[in-house]
């Protein structure tokens, strides 16, 4: 069945099967691959997007259910080639090895922070505690997320 | 030379540098091999035996064939003659692993069959209608019970399921043990703890009409990867092509291996004639099971009154499964290392073992090859052994250390040896005395040591090899080659950092091009704690080559001599007049529209290290590694008895890198690394049963979450190595070494309960505290 999605502010006609995933959709259909798939059955948060703002598992998402709602996965944070404050931020706080994790890890972040400027530690690391990350122990992940909250407040 | 950390002036060495390849990672435009899409691309799935044990009777491919979609299917037949293992063969004195199993299964998971079809969907459909008929045998699941008369032998001609036992004594333990006033003797299990990268394993292959194979997969190694897979498939290896850049974790489960899928996916592609992928679910992924073989470790040893240990014995029982992949050298690695030369020792006797099991467990490297397995008896025996003599932990191991530029019995020396550094800014950082002294109910501190390698010959026949090579280019900007994929440790940055160093050039200015076997030159990859060590030695080989040249050509143009100049900030300049200067670019231009000259370097690093002599058991000094990374880990914990609980509260982490390249990525390794051992310290366990894992999320195998981490202080120690690239040692897998020991040592502080088996599940606790009752 042909839908329409909006993704980063573009839309995409694309058709599909009531069982694919948003995941699959965003990936191998529309192309977009910065998100990633590294459970694909909702237990790991590397598929983490935001629809309409909110943090989800695009794994556990159908894609036809996505239609009518803002979808915003990793490629579109940055906004005429300037990072976000967070993105920044994970830069320069090494809060980024292998990358797997990074995308989704970003996202819920964002999600956090577009509704608290203002988390204590405990509330990053409830923010993220649904991405997982085998490679940083989550320490300057968590040091990047304050920084970027700060950044955030300033401009 | 000056020493490293007398250099106050470094540009990037030693700062905290930004990653170069955090960019296309926090954007979602760096590619792993997931995201590689190709024209009439096919999926590949593979059939496995749901049998641990099992005669293979027939396989009819026939239905599968048909069914609309199918492109290809593959059995044994199909497959190459050579052994996948064919690399290890000298060393196991055997071949074992082959990428369909023709004649008999071993183990839940082995691969039988393969299909490639349109979608994967058909694939999966294609693969329930292969009809394959099994003779089930019976099987074995305990290591203890295989290595006895008349359990069921996995194959023929190996007798009690134990392809490889190795023995053998330095001393006299016999004289050693009648020395001592006590003997202590403990027995220590560990688990099967599960690599878990976040990216899974697979690979796209791609052959053109030359014959020319691409592969691109997530590897740790591709020049090994790219040499074992075209030696196996018999085509030449300037005919295949290696591409591996990112990769999503590896940990060990990546590295200089060709797993059955890899070749599979190679045929698959050659007979179809269209691309093919292959891509393992996590599910797989789980049941694929890449694991930390497990230990049964038996350790005698006899101490003084005075403290000083007399000699030490060790029994090591290896499951490897049904496959020895690189099981001989874990075993091997964690008698020298943690059981030889943590402490020195005079008298010292090993029994090694590795058993054939019907075990899911595939026996590659994980983070640490051997040395946690065994660290954990012998640092939670020294445990033991200071409360009966009633000494405080850490005097007596500082009592037992070597001396600094000592020379062990098998002929091992620590040029640069931070151990005693690390264990006194590890005791001072966590108020060890005054903690150990308040008993405080239920709360506990404990320590743990490590000692491990920066890359290690042997390992790999008998080299330890890494190359660079270095273009500049017309307008000064330089492109650098390198073999190594970046896994997450950091080392592009590393390279980064020391070429611009050298080369006195921006950081900016350097461009890595990387894990791409078509155009960097070979290397042994990323194993063993030898990135920064030995690539980063190979590079600084190749800069100063690059900068050499350069010089020559500057020199003419500023009217010095070479000796006269110096580079900074991309220009080169005369040390005593700095205002006469050119920009690199300006040199590198007319180098090339001037002189005609093209600016191309390399670095080849061959790690002067020793080869073992297997007669005599003894190395030429240094040793197998001439960098020896040496750690202490403190943990607090709070355990509560009613539940068996336990909480870290906080993992201090003392490590000797020698000297820091990049802080960040160095605080980034002892961060992730202590997370990783409490993994294994507390929750990971790759369970199975009857050979069947039952794990297949991470639901089922428990890894740590943001919220989960305790306080985590590194401390970083430097040692100005002498061999190393600025002084510099490895440090990937010494991170994780003495995570579990340095917990089980604070629990027993805390409740007085010690668990000799991995990982410490609070029912285990519970247990020990009824029976203490």
């Amino acid at each position: 069945m042909k839908i329409e999605l909006d993704v980063n502010d573009r839309i995409y006609e694309v058709d599909v099967e009531p069982r694919e995933t948003l995941t699959q959709v965003l990936r191998d259909k529309i192309g977009l691959t910065g998100t990633k798939r590294a459970c694909d059955v909702g237990g790991c948060g590397s598929c983490t997007i935001l629809l309409d703002g909110q943090a989800v598992y695009s794994c556990m998402v159908f894609a036809a259910r996505a239609e009518g709602k803002k979808v915003t996965t990793i490629e579109g944070l940055a906004q005429n080639g300037k990072l976000h404050p967070i993105q920044e931020a994970f830069i320069k706080f090494g809060a980024v090895q292998c990358g797997y994790c990074t995308p989704g890890m970003i996202l819920s972040a964002k999600a956090l922070l577009d509704q608290n400027l203002d988390p204590t530690e405990e509330e990053v690391k409830d923010a993220i505690a649904g991405n997982l990350c085998r490679c940083t122990g989550y320490v300057k992940i968590v040091q990047a997320i304050l920084a970027a909250a700060e950044m955030m407040k300033k401009r | 030379m000056k020493k490293v950390s007398e250099v106050k002036e470094f540009s990037y060495i030693g700062k905290r540098i930004e990653r170069v390849d955090a960019l296309p990672k926090v954007t979602g435009e760096a590619k792993y091999f997931g995201d590689i899409k190709l024209p009439d691309m096919l999926v590949g799935k593979i059939l496995t035996s749901p049998h641990a044990h099992a005669k293979i009777i027939s396989i009819d491919t026939s239905k599968a064939e048909k069914l609309p979609g199918v492109r290809m299917v593959v059995t044994s037949k199909d497959m190459p003659k050579t052994p996948l293992d064919f690399a290890q063969a000298q060393f196991n004195r055997r071949v074992d692993l082959f990428a369909l199993a023709s004649d008999k299964v071993r183990f839940v998971g082995e691969e039988v069959a393969a299909v490639a079809a349109d979608s994967a969907d058909i694939a999966e459909e294609a693969l329930s209608l292969i009809d394959v008929k099994y003779e089930v045998l019976e099987a074995v699941f305990d290591p203890e019970e295989a290595m006895k008369p008349g359990a069921p032998g996995l194959y023929d001609g190996v007798g009690n399921n134990t392809p490889i036992y190795m023995p053998h004594e330095y001393g006299d333990v016999e004289k050693g043990f009648g020395e001592a006033d006590y003997i202590f003797e403990d027995e220590f299990r560990t688990q099967l703890q599960y690599h878990a990268p976040m990216e899974r394993q697979g690979c796209v292959c791609s052959w053109d009409v030359q014959g020319n194979l691409t592969m691109w997969t997530s590897n740790q190694t591709p020049h090994l990867h790219q040499w074992l897979l075209a030696t196996i498939l018999g085509i030449p290896v300037a005919k295949t092509r290696i591409i591996s850049p990112y990769v999503g974790g590896g940990f060990g489960a990546k590295a200089h291996q060709v797993f059955p899928f890899h070749a599979i996916c190679a045929v698959l592609a050659k007979k179809t004639g269209k691309p093919v992928k292959i891509e393992l679910s996590r599910g797989e992924e789980f049941s694929f099971a890449t694991t930390s073989p497990p230990f049964i470790v038996k350790l005698k040893t006899g101490v003084r009154k005075d403290g000083k240990i007399t000699a030490r014995q060790i029994r090591i029982i290896e499951d490897c499964g049904a496959h020895l992949y690189i099981a001989a050298g874990q075993l091997l690695v964690s008698i020298y290392f943690p059981f030889c030369h943590l402490y020195k020792v005079p008298n010292v006797k090993y029994e090694g073992y590795i058993v054939y099991t019907n075990n899911p467990n595939r026996a590659v490297a994980l983070r640490g090859f051997g040395n946690p397995q065994v660290t954990f008896p012998l640092e939670s025996q020294m445990d033991i052994i200071a409360e009966k003599l009633g000494m405080d932990p850490v005097e007596l191991k500082l009592k037992n250390l070597f001396e600094p530029g000592e020379t062990s019995m098998l002929g091992w020396k620590f040029e640069s040896y931070g151990l005693p550094d690390c264990i006194k800014k590890a005791a001072e950082a966590t108020n060890w005395s005054a903690k150990r002294a308040e008993k405080i109910p239920n709360r506990g501190i404990g320590m743990a040591c490590l000692i491990h390698s920066s890359g290690y010959k042997g390992v790999w026949g008998s080299i330890e090899t890494s190359s660079a090579i270095i273009i500049a280019k017309e307008d000064g900007s330089f492109n650098l080659y390198t073999d190594f994929s970046e896994l997450g440790t950091g080392v592009w940055t590393v390279v980064q950092e020391i070429a611009a160093e050298i080369l006195g050039a921006r950081l900016e200015d350097i461009n890595v091009l990387a894990g791409d076997t078509a155009f960097t030159p070979f290397d042994l990859g990323s194993y063993a704690s030898r990135g920064t060590y030995s690539i980063g030695n190979a590079v600084k080989l190749a800069a100063l080559d690059m900068r050499q040249q350069l010089f020559e050509v500057a020199a003419t143009m500023l009217e010095a001599g070479v000796d006269d100049l110096e580079a900074k900030g991309g220009a080169i300049y005369l040390k005593k007049a700095p205002e006469k200067k050119s920009s690199i670019a300006e040199v590198a231009y007319h180098a090339h529209f001037g002189l005609g000259k093209v600016l191309i370097s390399k670095g080849i690093w061959n790690s002067p290290a020793g080869l073992l002599d297997f007669f005599t058991g003894v190395w030429p000094s240094p040793g197998p590694v001439t960098s020896y990374p040496f750690g202490c880990q403190v943990a607090e914990v709070e355990v509560d008895p009613r539940t068996g609980k336990v909480e870290v509260l906080s993992m201090t982490a003392a490590h000797d890198v020698g000297f820091p390249i990049n802080l960040d990525a160095v605080e980034g390794q002892i961060e992730g690394g202590v997370v990783m051992g409490l993994g294994y310290a507390l929750t990971e366990n790759l369970r199975h049963e009857d050979g069947r894992v039952l794990c297949d999320d991470f639901v089922d195998y428990f890894i740590r979450r943001a919220p989960d981490i305790p306080e985590i202080k590194p401390i970083v120690v430097t040692t100005d190595d002498p061999y190393g690239p600025f002084g510099a040692k490895g440090l990937g897998e010494a991170v994780m070494v003495p995570t579990a020991p340095a917990i089980a040592n604070a629990i027993y502080n805390a409740i007085g309960v010690r668990i000799k088996e991995l990982p410490i599940t609070s029912d285990k606790i519970l247990k020990a505290l009824k029976e203490k009752r």
